[in-house]
């Protein structure tokens, strides 16, 4: 249970943290829908390289939990996108639904393969 | 920003809690229902606050920070690209579509509630 309390705490921590910074983008001018792709793409590529780097490593398991769960986590947003989607017209929605899932995905996959590459230099 | 700070530390307390304590139970299932019904219930919720709140204050700490915080589109990515590289092609299709179609529903519910 105190383990528990204490990885809530970290994650909570890092959830602060990224929801402070995803709003800090959404002040940037002019930024409009892209700050919300903008954040769910760095975010996915972010999260793609801690999940790979740390997979063997059990003991930095609070790491993952302050930069996976809590910052990647609370810098990107669902809801935000969805409630996009719906203020958009149709052609525009999917085309932004698409885009997205494309791009945030695509750099999840490379924040993976690029935590395999450090690791391999590490290791050399 | 102290508000979407405070929102956002308690959404990814509460998306923690609960993803522990779903993951218990689905652990055997293929799609990943912790973040499905995460970003389903926070989308819901943020359709609510943005027809009901009008003081900005407010909307951001229920709405950018709780609701943001608590919804993740990164780990979705993440679970996706991970469901493609155990070839579970179908399952990752459908994983994107009912997460994106339950999301869009859940904000147009919450507007709904608005007529009642």
């Amino acid at each position: 249970m105190k383990r528990k309390l204490y990885n809530s705490l970290l994650v909570a921590a890092g959830g602060g943290i990224g929801s402070s910074l995803r709003y800090i983008v959404t002040l940037i001018p002019g930024i409009g829908f892209f700050s919300t792709l903008c954040v769910n793409i760095i975010g996915s590529l972010f999260l793609g390289f801690i999940t790979s780097y740390l997979i063997n490593k059990k003991e930095q398991q609070s790491i993952k939990l302050l930069l996976g769960t809590g910052f990647c986590g609370g810098f990107t947003t669902m809801s935000t996108l969805s409630l996009e989607i719906t203020e958009l017209p149709i052609e525009l929605a999917l085309g932004y639904i698409c885009l997205s899932l494309a791009l945030g995905i695509g750099f999840a996959f490379i924040g993976m393969k690029l935590a395999i590459f450090v690791r391999k230099e590490e290791n050399s | 920003m102290i508000y979407v700070a405070l929102g956002g530390a308690i959404g990814a307390a509460m998306r923690y809690f609960i993803s522990d304590y779903l993951g218990e139970y689905t652990k055997e299932m293929k799609l990943p229902i912790p973040t499905l019904i995460i970003n389903w219930i926070g989308s819901l919720l943020l359709g609510v606050f943005v027809v009901f709140i009008e003081k900005d204050n407010t909307l951001l700490f229920l709405g950018t920070g709780l609701c943001g915080g608590f919804t993740t589109f990164s780990t979705f990515s993440v679970e996706v690209v991970q469901l493609l590289q155990k070839k579970n092609y179908i399952v990752s299709i459908l994983y994107i579509c009912i997460t994106i179609c339950g999301c869009v529903i859940g904000i147009y519910l919450g507007g709904l509630m608005k007529s009642f």
